[in-house]
């Protein structure tokens, strides 16, 4: 248990310094928003109606960006082989770097949004809803790009690649979430699509340590 | 002889090269046959025209570019379960065939949809689950492409295969969930097999049948082709 405790603290700590993954998805999330009025031009009320699904699709560009970081760096300076011979089973440490990529890549953006929020001109409630339906959805955005981030451990610059295998799979995620966000500020009840949502964040985070573990075991022998 | 002899490559190249010939006549035979019945010899449909027979080259994609997907995810989950190489090597082999079905039947359906529904694109969910699908298409060749070793790529392809099964399904009926949240039923699809009627029938399943004699012979052509890339791979290995 200490050893999980120490090991996701050295994960967000590793992820938080510059050169990072936060400083970077964070600084890449703020840019996108700030571009994203600039870009559709001074309209307010098309731009918070676009406000939410936009939101949406920067954090899930955010968390690509950040996650060729998550095992590339550690196979690369041999972190990985270390970690694969650790009293640790190899399930538990994709746990524990998902998670540490979670609290370190989206919590600081969730936490961001609501001051992002405000210059795309959305009102107090709808960035509360905006904020929580993040928070539920983007563990799954953590999980599933763990998957996606695995499969191409071994590749050289593999980051085109590890955008066009992620991406398909966030569809679902980003659908759901997006609807849920819209249904809560519109005032209607959110229930099937905020089901779904939650649905795919709960699997992710049971199934997909699994399924990676399996792919690190494929990927080095 | 059981199915499973056919994990030999020897054996599966000699069936396969007396398979082919015939595949190959069918086809020739089939797809001429079909397409000219259907481009010349059918009445115009009395509400869509004469763009109706694009269906006879729209439906038969359409309906490969699924079912090579699953085909690859059945062969996926053999490599992975029985490590059989030949089964490996049709899921490599189908991938761009079902990667060239899907923007075929893509692209005829934008030219159908532009007189039919106004717009050549909209976020139905049949065209989203396509884009979905085109997408998986590409990223499984992709990796294939991208790593070296060639059982790693193997595993690694046919784990994406499966991961993906899940998610294009999942995300076709996202799709349908969010458009009836978003716009209340207004479906773009024509229900296109069940009010088909027999004149156009006939020549579509022959069409049909041609497309798939097409694929398998494509198909086995390609395994052949990769069995022997690989026979060359490894001789170029042992001599270094």
């Amino acid at each position: 248990m200490r050893l999980i405790i120490f090991l996701l603290i050295h994960e967000i700590k590793m992820s938080s310094r510059t050169g990072g993954g936060m400083p970077l998805a964070l600084g890449f999330f703020t840019v996108l928003i700030m571009l994203i009025p600039i870009g559709i031009g001074s309209n307010e009320a098309a731009i918070t109606k676009l406000a939410p699904g936009m939101i949406w699709i920067g954090v899930t560009l955010s968390v690509l960006l950040s996650l060729d970081r998550l095992f590339h760096a550690d196979e690369e300076n041999g972190t990985l082989d270390v970690l694969i011979l650790s009293p640790l089973t190899l399930e538990v440490i994709v746990i524990i770097k998902a998670l540490a990529h979670w609290i370190s890549t989206c919590v600081p953006i969730i936490i961001l949004t609501p001051i992002l929020s405000m210059t795309l001109s959305m009102n107090g409630s709808g960035i509360i809803w905006l904020a929580l339906t993040l928070l539920i959805g983007t563990p799954a955005l953590s999980f599933l790009g763990a998957m996606g981030a695995t499969l191409t451990l071994g590749i050289q610059r593999g980051g085109l690649l590890l955008a066009l295998i992620v991406l398909p799979i966030f569809i679902p995620t980003l659908m759901f979430g997006i609807q849920t966000t819209i249904l809560c500020i519109n005032g209607s009840s959110p229930n099937n699509a905020f089901i779904f949502m939650g649905a795919i964040s709960l699997l992710s985070i049971a199934l997909t340590p699994f399924i990676c573990a399996k792919i690190i075991r494929l990927n080095i022998e | 002889m059981s199915f499973w002899e056919l994990a030999n490559p020897n054996r599966f190249m000699s069936l396969s090269r007396k398979l082919i010939p015939f595949s190959i006549v069918l086809t020739v035979l089939l797809l001429p046959l079909g397409l000219t019945w259907g481009f010349f010899f059918t009445p115009d449909d009395y509400r869509q025209g004469s763009t109706v027979k694009i269906i006879y080259i729209h439906v038969p994609s359409a309906f490969l570019a699924i079912n090579i997907y699953f085909m690859m995810f059945v062969t996926s989950i053999v490599w992975l379960v029985r490590r059989h190489h030949v089964s490996a090597l049709a899921a490599k082999a189908a991938a761009p065939i079902g990667l060239s079905m899907t923007i075929i039947a893509m692209i005829t359906g934008a030219l159908w949809g532009q007189p039919m529904w106004g717009t050549y694109w909209a976020w139905d969910p049949r065209l989203t689950s396509f884009a979905v699908l085109l997408l998986f298409y590409i990223s499984y060749t992709g990796l294939w492409f991208a790593v070296e070793d060639s059982d790693k790529a193997a595993d690694l392809a046919s784990v994406l295969c499966l991961i993906g099964s899940v998610f294009a399904i999942l995300s076709r009926y996202a799709v349908l969930f969010w458009n009836q949240g978003l716009h209340q039923g207004a479906t773009l699809s024509l229900d296109k097999e069940e009010n088909i009627s027999d004149i156009f029938f006939q020549p579509l399943v022959i069409t049909m049948g041609g497309f798939f004699m097409l694929f398998f012979s494509l198909l086995l052509i390609r395994i052949n082709t990769e069995i022997r890339l690989r026979r060359i791979k490894n001789l170029l290995k042992a001599r270094k």
